[in-house]
């Protein structure tokens, strides 16, 4: 029993160096998130600059979970006596450490907190929400842009369906005719949501041909939709 | 040289008392006194501060010094200082430019500048010169010079930045031009230079009059200069705020940590080349200190020990003094479960300090929305009180207003939009509110709830039947909008023309009186309405500016509602006066602004107390980075934390102080305040953790206040209406919903209640359902018997086409209904060629009835026909039109859908009007989609033969059962049964009883 778990130790204290790139599957309650701080810590404490992390979680709850863990290990680093500190390192896979090590232990708390770059800790949501707002000009999109929630996003879209299906221009009328024999009015609204969805796929007709079985005349209606509503 | 006089009032410390006291001991004569000068942050400051004079005073009369506000973080900041600083009417400085103007003249600019390849629309240009109006005042502020942006090499940053730089490039090589053009200056920059004039003539002309800067820390570059000056004055004199004077051998760490909380203190310590010791304390009243004041201090000097020396904390426990327990008096520390919770808790704390006579408290919270919750709970006490920090227009109501009005007219008055803006409580359109808030709800009901009766505020006119409905719509309601109509498609429109076109309307429809010649409402009236009261005089103000300032530009009518909503948005509405002699509700900048109203309270509350507040979250500049900012001389990005450091050392190191915080909001957990971590570090280090007030008193309080009850989710409703008011008439769908949810019954025919029809109702399945009806009911009625001509088809098109349109112009009609329409026709001629050999004759919505016996009496059944056809046998065969679903053999067998039976049976008996009574041959649905695969269907679900008595002797059985006194009219019976539309489960409530269990979310 004490060998299980000497060698679980010993795998998560490999799982957690930061030298080697890792993938970790482990069921539910066995440590993971354990694993990731120890991880992060042990970046900060060989010298990573602290703005040079990102942790990507799915959930909010998540992020600040593992937001907390970290800087309750840190706070308490900043203040426990020498030995209890020696332990701590010992058990994340840091067997001697130095001095140096042990003095950054300690200071690193501080210096995390008031260090508004980092490590970020976030949802993917909010790490690409950042990107945009940060590079608005090379994501093509205005400076101040606000991510539309879901009723705007639904707002806009049937807008935009409107626009098309029920105001088409001449050329795009027999489309919208030939559509409408097929399919429903609700499906149509379906098929052109998925276009939306989709839209980076769409560069030509020949992959939309290859991936499903609709007619050409509406591959031909999906680059039309597609210019007008982008 | 004499050193510089710089005071500092410590943390703690009541500023505005202290202040007084101490000015009237150095002035040491009236007439020394009755010629000083007194600068502070704000005029309200300067209000503190008179007050705290008088108080001091003691009913003796004095001359006071002449106090002014030098604008340190003005955020209604005008750029015009007091005639005494220098701004009088012989000033050669150009005349500020207003805040809106210089937002529409960058706008303009913009406009021209691709960025990523797109030029930016309107509301963006309008977005963006914002944002760089803010980096102007910002180089302003920080004297930094825009000539070294010309210096940085492009290729330093990557792509994107450059595209920036040349932006700004430009726009600062010509914003000084496009501003002399309009004979103008930017606001910052008049007041930094009046300042510096200032600065320049007194250190040229020393006064030597009583002169003293206080509660300023000199983060504006002018002020820093003004102080440095007013310093080595004769008898000039700086009081700081909240100076540590002991960090000792912090100091030089805390020069270096741009988030200090004494940081920008230093920053001016160092400008006026002094050291913290070389600080004097300011002694204003004679009172004796309590000793936690200072130990609080020493407290919080731990608390902000800067990250570089963090190592300090490992002292902690073997320093001499010992920071002790006394410093924890005072301070309490509450985590609330979420902000609810935490706004209960602030309220009873806010209520507690009133009961001591004369106690004052004040709350200071960045979060707005907490600072709402707390000013509804006050109510339970009819505590009422504004929120100081004020609020956006945009939310206050004739923003609302002015946004619903460019809304409506932006969509034509769509109905909802119509609505939302007729029901504001503002509209009256020249009559008493309340008898037109009665025309617009009937006119709701008529007109609006249902399919649309058209576009525009023509079509909803022309649905009004009624002559007194309509002469009220035409007169207050359109005679008030025309001119805004009008304005809003002239082509070529400016933001000036279209905004006075709102205005214009906007006050006609706050009117309560006619005009004189009768037409449309009275202006004058209504704007004393529409501009009222402070967020009013707000918008006016923003209109007349628009009105004003926007003449050249051009704009496209439908980005007028956007622009509007921002603008309204970033406007702030603060509250006329002090709305509550003993409290306060404040924002975290307000505070700063006016200490006296913060820290001289007897009872301080720091709420919200996480990341994101304080500190808040840093603002993504998308001018500059971090290193370009180091270039231009702009302060690092977090130098808002610093203020706020400070803010929190102010307050915490008051005598009775409240940190509250929630650990979860809206779900999420939060994360604490990083100071706070800091503080329990700390509070650990030194042994103490157990000795912090963690508001288990306030706790105790709140629980008292919890409901006794747990609300319980509602039980099935099973109303026993008596016998008297139970219906004796239903027709045949009726039967349906009578078996499967009798409570639907009850609701319908007993409690006669009718479901509204949604507003603006969209094209929906109902609707098909009926103009298909319509069409083949024509055409049926006009072919009743014989065979049918060639001509059929179209005939049957062309009733059709009449039916179809009203409706047509929907665009999703004409699509996808028509073509169905047309495939269903096609089909149906086809079978009617087929069938009509064997029949006599085609009736088409035919009404009848039969009565059933009960045991109260006669049941009356009634049923619509959609076609009877009655054949050469003298058999009937009863059809349903559908084009929807057609139930099923199984639904039928359970006896649950119950129509053609019924009709069955009535045919049966002759009870058809004027038809005989006859044999069933066959009963039959007709499925009607109109689908490509399969454009029509014909459907026989009874298998079995028509069994007539079987029928009546159920659906008798199913009367006298409910003529039973105790029978009751349960909800959802049958729930799978229960046919589909059910509008009465909100009554019901069967969410909550339905599912068992499985009411978690």
């Amino acid at each position: 029993m004490n060998e299980m778990i000497a060698r679980a130790s010993a795998a998560q204290a490999t799982a957690s160096d930061p030298a080697a790139s890792v993938f970790v599957s482990a069921n539910a309650g066995t440590g993971k998130t354990k694993l990731l701080t120890d991880r992060v810590l042990r970046l900060l404490l060989s010298g990573a600059p602290a703005d040079g992390i990102l942790c990507v979680t799915y959930t909010r709850a998540a992020a600040a979970e593992m937001r907390n863990r970290i800087f309750k290990r840190l706070a308490n680093w900043a203040t426990i006596p020498a030995k209890a500190l020696g332990e701590d390192l010992e058990n994340m896979g840091i067997v001697t450490p130095s001095q140096d090590m042990r003095r950054r232990a300690r200071s690193l708390f501080a210096e995390i907190l008031d260090n508004d770059d980092g490590p970020r800790v976030e949802t993917v949501h909010s790490f690409c929400q950042s990107i945009l707002r940060r590079f608005p000009i090379e994501a093509g999109v205005a400076p101040h842009v606000q991510l539309a929630d879901d009723d705007e996003q639904s707002r806009l879209k049937a807008m935009a369906r409107a626009n098309i299906l029920y105001h088409p221009s001449p050329e795009l009328a027999a489309s919208v005719l030939l559509i409408a024999e097929a399919v429903s009015e609700g499906r149509a609204d379906e098929i052109v949501n998925d276009f939306i969805n989709r839209a980076e796929g769409l560069e030509s007709p020949d992959c939309l041909a290859r991936s499903s079985r609709i007619s050409v005349m509406i591959l031909a209606l999906s680059l039309l939709l597609m210019n007008a509503i982008c | 040289m004499t050193s510089p006089s710089v005071y500092s009032i410590d943390a703690g410390m009541p500023f505005a008392r202290e202040l007084a006291m101490g000015i009237a001991k150095l002035a040491d004569s009236p007439e020394r006194l009755a010629r000083g000068l007194i600068l502070l942050p704000s005029r309200r400051a300067a209000s503190a501060l008179q007050a705290a004079f008088l108080d001091g005073a003691d009913g003796v009369p004095m001359l006071l010094p002449r106090m002014l506000p030098v604008g340190d973080f003005g955020n209604d900041d005008d750029g015009r200082l007091s005639p005494f600083l220098g701004d009088d009417a012989g000033s050669d400085l150009p005349p500020p430019i207003s805040k809106i103007r210089r937002q529409i003249c960058l706008a303009k600019l913009l406009r021209h500048f691709p960025l990523g390849g797109q030029y930016p629309t309107q509301p963006q240009a309008m977005r963006l010169a914002d944002s760089l109006g803010q980096l102007l005042d910002q180089l302003y502020n920080a004297d930094a010079t825009v000539e070294q942006l010309r210096d940085l090499l492009p290729d330093q940053f990557s792509a994107h930045w450059q595209d920036i730089l040349t932006l700004l490039g430009i726009l600062i090589d010509r914003w000084p031009d496009i501003l002399a053009q309009e004979g103008l200056i930017d606001v910052v920059d008049r007041r930094n230079r009046l300042l510096r004039r200032r600065a320049k003539q007194w250190r040229d002309q020393p006064p030597d009059q009583l002169i003293v800067i206080a509660g300023s820390t000199g983060s504006i570059a002018a002020t820093r200069e003004l102080i440095g000056v007013v310093a080595n004055l004769p008898d000039g004199h700086i009081v700081l705020p909240g100076l540590d004077r002991h960090a000792g051998d912090q100091w030089p760490a805390i020069c270096e940590d741009s988030g200090h909380a004494q940081y920008q203190l230093a920053q001016l310590l160092a400008y006026l080349e002094i050291t913290p010791d070389q600080v004097q304390n300011w002694t204003g009243s004679t009172d004796t200190i309590p000793p936690e004041l200072p130990a609080r201090r020493d407290l919080m000097r731990e608390v902000f020990r800067p990250a570089a020396i963090s190592e300090g904390w490992q002292r902690l426990g073997d320093a001499s003094p010992m920071i002790d327990r006394t410093a924890l008096a005072g301070l309490k520390v509450i985590t609330a479960r979420d902000r609810r919770e935490e706004a209960n808790l602030i309220a009873l704390s806010l209520r507690e300090a009133l009961e001591k006579p004369n106690q004052t408290a004040a709350m200071i919270t960045p979060d707005r929305q907490l600072a709402e919750l707390v000013i509804a709970d006050l109510r339970r006490w009819d505590i009422v009180i504004e929120d100081s920090a004020g609020k956006r227009l945009s939310l206050c109501p004739p923003g609302r207003f002015l946004s619903l009005l460019c809304d409506a007219v932006d969509a034509n008055f769509a109905p909802l939009r119509l609505l939302s803006l007729l029901k504001h409580p503002y509209c009256a359109g020249g009559m008493n509110p309340i008898h037109f808030r009665h025309f617009v709800e009937q006119i709701e009901l008529v007109a609006l709830r249902g399919p649309r009766p058209g576009d525009g505020l023509p079509a909803v006119a022309a649905a009004l039947d009624d002559a007194e409905l309509r002469h009220f719509f035409e007169t207050h309601v359109i005679a008030n909008l025309a001119a805004l109509i009008d304005c809003w498609q002239v082509p070529n429109p400016t933001l000036a023309s279209l905004s006075e076109g709102i205005a214009e309307a906007a006050e006609r429809l706050c009117a309560t009186v006619m005009d004189s010649n009768g037409v449309g409402a009275d202006r004058g009236a209504g704007a004393i309405e529409l501009w009222k009261g402070a967020d009013g005089m707000a918008a006016s103000d923003l209109f007349r500016s628009l009105a004003a300032d926007g003449r050249d530009s051009a704009i496209d009518a439908c980005d007028m509602p956007q622009i509007l909503r921002q603008l309204l948005e970033d406007i702030n509405v603060h509250p006329f006066g002090t709305s509550h002699p003993r409290l306060a509700i404040l924002g975290a900048v307000e505070a700063r602004m006016h200490l006296a109203r913060a820290v001289d309270a007897h009872r301080l509350i720091l709420a919200g107390f996480n990341e994101g507040n304080w500190p808040p979250r840093p603002d993504i500049d998308p001018w500059m980075n971090s290193a370009m900012r180091a270039v231009v001389g702009l302060p690092p990005k977090n130098w808002r934390s610093g203020l706020s450091a400070h803010d929190v050392y102010m307050a915490i190191c008051s005598k009775d102080i409240i940190v509250t915080r929630a650990d979860k909001e809206a779900g999420t957990p939060t994360t604490k305040s990083r100071w706070l971590q800091r503080m329990e570090v700390v509070v650990n280090a030194l042994g103490l953790d157990g000795d912090i007030d963690d508001g288990a008193t306030e706790k105790a309080w709140l629980a008292k206040f919890e409901p006794k009850t747990i609300p319980q989710p509602a039980v099935r409703p099973s109303p026993c209406p008596p016998l008297a008011s139970r219906p004796r008439q239903f027709s045949a769908t009726e039967i349906d919903i009578w078996i499967t949810d009798p409570y639907a019954i009850y609701a319908k025919k007993i409690l006669r209640l009718k479901p509204l029809d949604d507003i603006d109702r969209s094209a929906d399945a109902a609707l098909r359902g009926i103009l298909f009806h319509d069409a083949l009911a024509d055409f049926s009625k006009a072919n009743a018997t014989g065979q049918l001509g060639t001509d059929a088809l179209q005939q049957l098109l062309d009733f059709g086409k009449t039916h179809f349109a009203s409706q047509i112009g929907q665009p999703s009609i004409r699509y996808f209904w028509w073509t169905r329409f047309e495939a269903m026709a096609a089909w149906f001629i086809e079978n009617e060629h087929r069938r009509r050999d064997d029949l006599q004759s085609i009736h088409a919505e035919i009404s009848g009835m039969i009565f059933l016996q009960a045991a109260q009496g006669p049941v009356k059944l009634t049923a619509r026909a959609d076609r009877l056809e009655y054949d050469k046998d003298g058999q009937w065969t009863i059809v349903d039109y559908k084009t929807g679903t057609v139930p099923s053999g199984s639904l039928i067998k359970k006896g649950v859908r119950n129509q053609l039976a019924v009709e069955g049976l009535i045919a049966f008996d002759g009870g058809f009007e004027s038809l005989p009574a006859g044999a069933i041959r066959s009963l039959e649905y007709w499925q009607l989609s109109g689908k490509k695969s399969a454009p029509g269907e014909i459907k026989t679900p009874f298998a079995d033969l028509f069994d007539a008595d079987e029928i009546r002797d159920r659906l008798e059985r199913l009367a006298n059962y409910f003529d039973q006194t105790n029978t009751p009219y349960p909800s959802e019976l049958d729930p799978i049964n229960v046919p589909p539309f059910k509008p009465y489960q909100h009554l019901s409530r069967s969410r909550e009883w339905l599912y068992g269990d499985n009411a978690d979310e």
